[in-house]
């Protein structure tokens, strides 16, 4: 198989951004390798833990199974993209404060996780509801139950505005 | 009770976020992957597709045609031996003779990761095949086999205390049980990597090691350099749980590839390479006895023990793949018999308390029987028989009574706690409660820190430490910042770096707080004295009669600020005091250090599926003071999350026709996700132990499968001895019973 490439145009983090990748690399690789935003991770390389996961337009995917061509013309937001003026985020906040983390290899893919569930929910939400949004994201740490309650406040502090 | 209530808490407990916390949570903490290193080339490794033979002949001549191709190394040209890798037998680096279906022989070298996978899987190997063995059975059975020269089997490993027999035969009850646990895998999140590069005979390793120091050591050995010349950088990884210990083969082979191109070469696994290419756990098939009398004192347990342990095992003690129950229970009589036996699998050796959660396993669930037979309440029983004091001598301290009797009336055992047949069935659901205790190790031994403060009064904790996700950063930083009286705010820590840090043991077997902490605290006194000794020249004050709280010097009594610690130094005239120092400490004579825990779980258990569901559980520690309970809380729960994927979901399959992983992929390898794992409350006692803090990683593992098989038992009245607990076995049992 000879190498093709690709000018690849997208969004990331809010700014046009353009490269010629080879049509076989993954979004990840591209993002991590060229693009040089290391937020993301590679723990599995086949959609399986979560650690690569990026937002697509507003949604959490898992940049490791999806081919970098396949962003041409969308907006993708890693987990660099999420704080504000160099600063943590609010869930970001939540996650320092609320321990919701222990080695950081999956953090990345947990607050964008997150923070998907968050954007496109329109009210509080339980607990059953963030433990089954976010079941893709795994954690070998074990920062379960940190991570639902960084996720939980960061919902009610939501709504409550 | 008395003792716990006499020994009262001096010092206001402690709860702070990471220090790092910022970085990780803003994808901003660098982790071996996230390395550019100007001019690197990406290797891959090439591994055995046969389960047992000799390497006759590799073909590289397809590999070499790919774009991009650089450089092969294999078991041909290349002899380095991996001495960290196994501990009774020589493992190469490249082996040439291939023990499991997976066994490294060789890498390719690429410009580029892509071509590097392409060109490794078009190398040709030419094997002559030998009998192989692929389960205890079989490798005992069978004279032809030879998987190592002297012998197939380590062991038996005997311990003996008391008189059994005579425990056995005096005693009104005995069981005998058969209980079994299942190979797994540490998956660390982040799998094996390793980055080097060499400046003449200088090596540079960035590596996702445990301790940077232990790595620098191994590989300076294994590649006959002296230590000075190796340098290892490990600032962030992601997680370990024991298979990033050290040295790794990956370690030496990124060194080997990149002497060999003379660039930098990353050696970076996939997860199915991390599955089968780094070790995990052993399992265990044991056969139990226990005695006691009615009364419910246990009077004697014998365990005897094989274990699969794979081709190669890296685990510290020989042959010490069973704990016994000599940390748990005063028995008059125990007596262990244990085998670790080869096969041509992949490796085994360290994960999170190596033998401790196999073993309580066994012990606890066993307890917990003969507790149903003689119709005690398993909390009483173990009050009867936990242990107070070892045989040898004393613990330094032992919480072990208070993790019972609190955890106990925290988890409301008394009112939650029916006998089996009597627990509520309710549509089809089974609610039960169970409990288990475990103990471990506490060792002290070998630190080294500096800690300083600059003329700003910013205080420095440098030590080896690497953070693997323990919170050792933020522990080592609290500890200075507590004894000197600096705000935790305006201390910062250098660490994982060989070059720029002094020794640490690392983190693993639940040492860094016990060896390198106790360096920290004694460098952090000795530059608390020297600070007051400014202050006593500066304000004609005794320093006996001085404090520092808060980054200010203050007069004792009355709490008066005098100067903060800022213009102390300005003071003194020193840019920096730094203080270096050794520690050494060591337990008197007869002296023993454990750390204990009791833990409680319920399970509601669907009838018609057999899907076992946590509802509620709850940890009861003694690891003596906690320097931080926000991380140290972390810890445990962490732990408990591992042992629920021992209990329920996790299991290596492993080929009965060639011994390979048969799920080397985490969609087949299923570790818990958030909806399996319930509210876990965590609580510690406020045992003092004077040695100062006592351990933490590892023991929270160990009480887990049994608190939830006996909680499983309690529900149902189906007692489970096999792990990880299958439906299909619980199914099985409750139709046999209507």
């Amino acid at each position: 198989m000879e190498a093709q490439t690709f000018e690849l145009k997208f969004k990331l983090n809010g700014k046009e951004v353009n490269a010629l990748v080879d049509t076989r690399e993954t979004l990840l690789d591209v993002i991590r390798d060229t693009f040089g935003l290391t937020g993301a991770k590679k723990g599995c390389d086949e959609a399986a833990c979560g650690a690569c996961s990026v937002l697509f337009n507003g949604h959490a995917v898992c940049s490791c199974t999806m081919l970098a061509a396949e962003a041409h013309g969308g907006s993708i937001v890693t987990v660099e993209g999420l704080s504000v003026n160099g600063e943590p985020a609010s869930l970001q906040k939540a996650f320092m404060e609320s321990d919701a983390l222990q080695c950081g290899f999956c953090t990345s893919g947990q607050i964008i996780a997150a923070a998907s569930l968050l954007d496109n929910a329109d009210r509080e939400l339980d607990d059953n509801e963030i433990r089954e949004g976010m079941s893709g994201n795994v954690c070998r740490c074990g920062a379960y139950n940190k991570i639902l309650h960084a996720v939980s406040e960061t919902s009610r502090k939501r709504k409550a505005k | 009770m008395e003792a716990v209530m006499e020994r009262q808490r001096e010092k206001p407990h402690v709860s702070e976020p990471r220090i790092d916390a910022r970085e990780r949570a803003m994808g901003l903490a660098k982790y071996t992957a996230d390395w550019q290193v100007k001019d690197m080339l990406y290797a891959r490794i090439f591994t055995s597709t046969v389960p047992h033979g000799f390497v006759k002949g590799i073909d590289s001549s397809e590999a070499a045609k790919t774009p991009g191709f650089v450089d092969i190394v294999s078991c041909l040209d290349d002899s380095t031996v991996w001495q960290a890798g196994e501990r009774e037998h020589e493992r190469r680096v490249f082996a040439d003779h291939v023990r499991f279906v997976g066994d490294c022989i060789g890498a390719v070298t690429a410009t580029t990761r892509i071509a590097a996978r392409k060109a490794a899987s078009l190398v040709g190997v030419q094997y002559e095949e030998l009998p192989a063995s692929f389960t205890i059975e079989s490798t005992l059975g069978n004279s032809q086999l030879k998987i190592w020269d002297n012998g197939n089997f380590l062991g038996p490993l005997k311990f003996e205390y008391g008189d059994s027999e005579e425990e056995f035969s005096k005693s009104q009850v005995v069981l005998e049980r058969h209980y079994s646990t299942s190979r797994l895998h540490n998956v660390p999140l982040e799998p094996a990597i390793s980055i080097a590069w060499w400046d003449g005979d200088n090596l540079t390793v960035v590596a996702a090691t445990q301790s940077v120091h232990g790595c620098r050591n191994g590989i300076a050995k294994d590649l006959g350099l002296e230590p000075e010349k190796v340098r290892v950088i490990g600032y962030y990884k992601g997680g370990g749980f024991g298979n990033k210990i050290n040295s790794m083969n990956y370690d030496l082979i990124a060194a080997i590839c990149s002497r060999r191109t003379g660039k930098p070469v990353m050696v970076e696994y996939s997860r199915e390479d991390e599955f089968i290419n780094v070790h995990g756990r052993w399992s265990t098939d044991q056969d139990l006895r226990m005695a006691a009398d009615r009364a419910g004192k246990i009077n004697a347990v014998e365990v005897k023990a094989k274990c699969d342990i794979g081709a190669y095992t890296r685990h510290i003690k020989r042959g010490h793949f069973i704990e016994g129950p000599e940390h748990y229970y005063s028995t008059e009589a125990w007596n262990a018999e244990i085998y670790g036996v080869y096969t041509n699998t992949p490796a085994t050796g360290h994960m999170r308390a190596p033998p401790g959660p196999q073993s309580a396993f066994s012990v606890e669930s066993m307890v917990d029987e003969l507790a149903h037979e003689l119709g005690i309440d398993p909390v009483d029983m173990r009050l009867k028989n936990f242990i107070r004091n070892p045989p040898s001598g004393r613990f330094t301290s032992n919480g072990f009574e208070e993790c019972i009797i609190k955890g106990a009336e925290e988890f409301g055992w008394k009112q939650r706690w029916k006998r089996p047949e009597k627990q509520r069935n309710k549509s089809g659901i089974a609610t039960g409660v169970g409990v288990a205790i475990g103990s471990w190790h506490s060792g002290l031994g070998h630190g080294e820190a500096i800690v300083s403060v600059d003329s700003s009064g910013t205080l420095e904790v440098n030590t080896g430490v690497v953070d693997i996700g323990t919170g050792a950063k933020t522990t080592m930083a609290l500890i200075a910042s507590g004894e000197v009286g600096i705000p935790y705010a305006d201390t910062r820590v250098i660490w994982g770096d060989t070059e720029t840090s002094p020794y640490s043991v690392g983190e693993s077997g639940s040492r860094t707080t016990g060896f390198t902490g106790t360096a920290v605290r004694e460098a952090s006194r000795q530059l608390k004295a020297d600070l007051l000794l400014i202050g006593e020249k500066l304000h004609g004050i005794s320093s006996s009669k001085l404090e520092i709280k808060e980054g200010n010097l203050i007069r004792s009594g009355n709490g008066s600020v005098l100067s903060s610690v800022r213009e102390l130094m300005q003071a003194s005239g020193n840019g920096r005091i730094t203080k270096s120092v050794t520690t050494e400490p060591t337990l008197k004579e007869g002296e023993e250090r454990f750390v204990f825990a009791a833990h409680f779980a319920e399970v509601a258990v669907d009838l018609e599926t057999g899907e076992v569901k946590l509802t509620d559980y709850l940890a009861y520690h003694d690891s003596g003071e906690i320097v931080n309970r926000l991380t140290a809380e972390s810890q445990v729960q962490g732990g408990i999350v591992m042992g629920i994927g021992m209990a329920l979901t996790e299991k290596l399959l492993i080929s009965k026709t060639d011994g390979s992983i048969e799920n080397p992929s985490l969609l087949l390898y299923r570790i818990p996700n958030m909806t399996q794992i319930p509210k876990i409350k965590v609580f510690f006692t406020d045992t003092v132990d004077p040695y100062g803090p006592k351990s933490l990683g590892e023991i929270p593992i160990i009480p887990v499968t049994a608190a939830i098989g006996n909680a499983i038992f309690n529900a149902t009245g189906v007692r489970l001895r096999n792990l990880p607990f299958s439906r299909e076995e619980l199914l099985g049992e409750l139709k046999d019973r209507k």
